[in-house]
């Protein structure tokens, strides 16, 4: 008997466009550096629960419209989308071993490599800016992850057959 | 060893493998990044792109309109007060501008005597901020002004108090500026007290701008209006650009470590203005020699 998660169709593009919108919505200057990276959490959310949906490829013309939003160079988030979607990917197995609130704590070191990733790239190109808030989003991205969590899980249907 | 584990797995694995995927999504997004960094062969399709995420910029900025909204209904004896202070700021305005005609015009005439070419007078085209950029450590704006209203690639942009940036990108309806203080940003400045010059750069602070490239014996004071100079032939001269806050002199170093407040404000207002006749060769030779005709009429004194 093989379990199988299933999700109404709509609820995917809908939390990808929220995420889109939310991550672009002006915040005060004081919080705006703790802004949480919440299109690439969604992504990591539906790489981990829906994989035959949302591929690699999705995960890249995700970053890509990221790009073209937040003016970066292009392709930055996309290659940051791809490398963290592939190690959730990969690490799906064990993931599902850990209560969803715990998995926030898993994420964290992913996150620190995405906003690794990112902070290296903008060097690269000769982009570089003050660093001393940069850990900011690992930690309220990895506090938005439970909230993601009990907000999408609700939509889950489980379909054995 | 795993397929025990996990019935989701097919026995056969259909399509190209995860990794196969990655190393393709990868080598692509990094010759996107390479294209990006190195020419300009993107702009086409970075600015498709966001004329199609349009909408979704539009939504993210609704807490504002909804603010807007609230404004709508703000009380008529404010809008009167309102008024009432516009019409005064006015009168000053027009009062100062009477005698700004005849500066402006024998300005002119000086300076065709002198056979110099100054523009004075730059056309403005007004434009709404958008939105900001939500990366902390850029400052870019986004404006509602695009390819179609005549807006190009370096542009400035100033606004009531002074230069704000210059336009980096352009879309069809829309384009982005970065802003002074960004710190990817110099703009060349003068002293408007001695015509000292040197370079303002941006340090990624919205109230803040520094002066790297002083000797430590450079007459400058505190309170000193900086003024574009015009070098490097992006910004139009004599705008003013910030005032000089600190002044640091650090014994043993070379170079005075001076901070300037930019003029504009970059953190409030939403109009600003786009010059548009920057092309100061051209446009501004044509001017000179309007202004040296009606010049040749006026008696001498």
């Amino acid at each position: 008997m093989s379990r199988k998660d299933h999700y109404p169709g709509y609820i995917v593009l809908l939390s990808l466009l929220v995420a889109l919108i939310l991550s672009h919505m002006p915040l005060p200057d004081p919080i705006s550096a703790a802004r949480p990276a919440l299109v690439l959490l969604v992504a990591i959310y539906w790489t981990q629960f829906l994989p035959t949906a949302f591929g690699l490829l999705a995960a890249m013309l995700l970053g890509i419209m990221v790009d073209v939003l937040s003016g970066s160079l292009l392709g930055q988030h996309a290659f940051a989308f791809v490398l963290i979607c592939y190690v959730i990917a990969k690490l799906r197995d064990s993931m599902r071993m850990f209560p969803w609130w715990q998995q926030g704590l898993v994420l964290a070191p992913l996150l620190g490599l995405y906003e690794f990733i990112l902070f290296w790239m903008d060097g690269v190109s000769g982009r570089e800016a003050d660093t001393m808030w940069r850990w900011l989003p690992i930690v309220s991205t990895a506090l938005c992850w439970p909230l993601l969590c009990s907000l999408l899980l609700p939509f889950r249907s489980t379909v054995r057959h | 060893m795993e397929s025990y584990r996990d019935d989701d797995k097919p026995l056969f694995i259909r399509g190209p493998s995860l990794t196969l995927k990655l190393l393709l999504c990868l080598t692509l997004s990094s010759a996107l990044m390479y294209a990006d960094h190195s020419t300009d062969s993107l702009n086409p399709i970075r600015s498709t792109l966001a004329t199609a995420l349009g909408p979704i910029e539009w939504l993210a900025s609704t807490p504002r309109h909804i603010k807007d909204m609230g404004q709508h209904l703000s009380s008529r004896a404010d809008l009167l007060d309102e008024n009432d202070g516009l019409k005064q700021e006015r009168l000053l305005l027009l009062g100062r501008m009477q005698k700004m005609a005849a500066l402006e015009a024998e300005n002119m005439r000086i300076r065709a005597l002198l056979s110099s070419s100054k523009n004075l007078r730059e056309e403005m085209l007004i434009a709404e901020i958008l939105g900001t950029s939500n990366d902390p450590y850029r400052h870019h704006v986004k404006l509602n002004k695009g390819e179609l209203d005549g807006v190009f690639e370096g542009q400035p942009l100033i606004d009531a108090h002074g230069i704000l940036g210059q336009i980096v990108s352009v879309n069809m309806l829309t384009s982005s500026a970065l802003i002074i203080t960004d710190p990817n940003h110099s703009i060349p400045v003068e002293v408007n007290r001695n015509g000292l010059r040197t370079i303002a750069q941006g340090q990624g602070q919205l109230d803040r701008l520094i002066l790297p490239y002083l000797p430590a014996n450079a007459d400058v004071q505190e309170g000193d209006l900086l003024v574009s100079s015009g070098l490097g032939g992006r910004y139009p001269a004599g705008y003013p650009v910030g005032v000089i806050s600190e002044i640091h002199h650090h014994p043993g170093e070379e170079f005075l470590e001076i901070y300037a407040k930019p003029a504009a404000q970059t953190q409030h207002g939403r109009e600003v203005l786009l010059v548009q006749n920057v092309d100061v060769k051209t446009e501004s030779v044509a001017k000179a020699d309007e202004a040296s005709a009606p010049a040749s009429t006026v008696p001498a004194p």
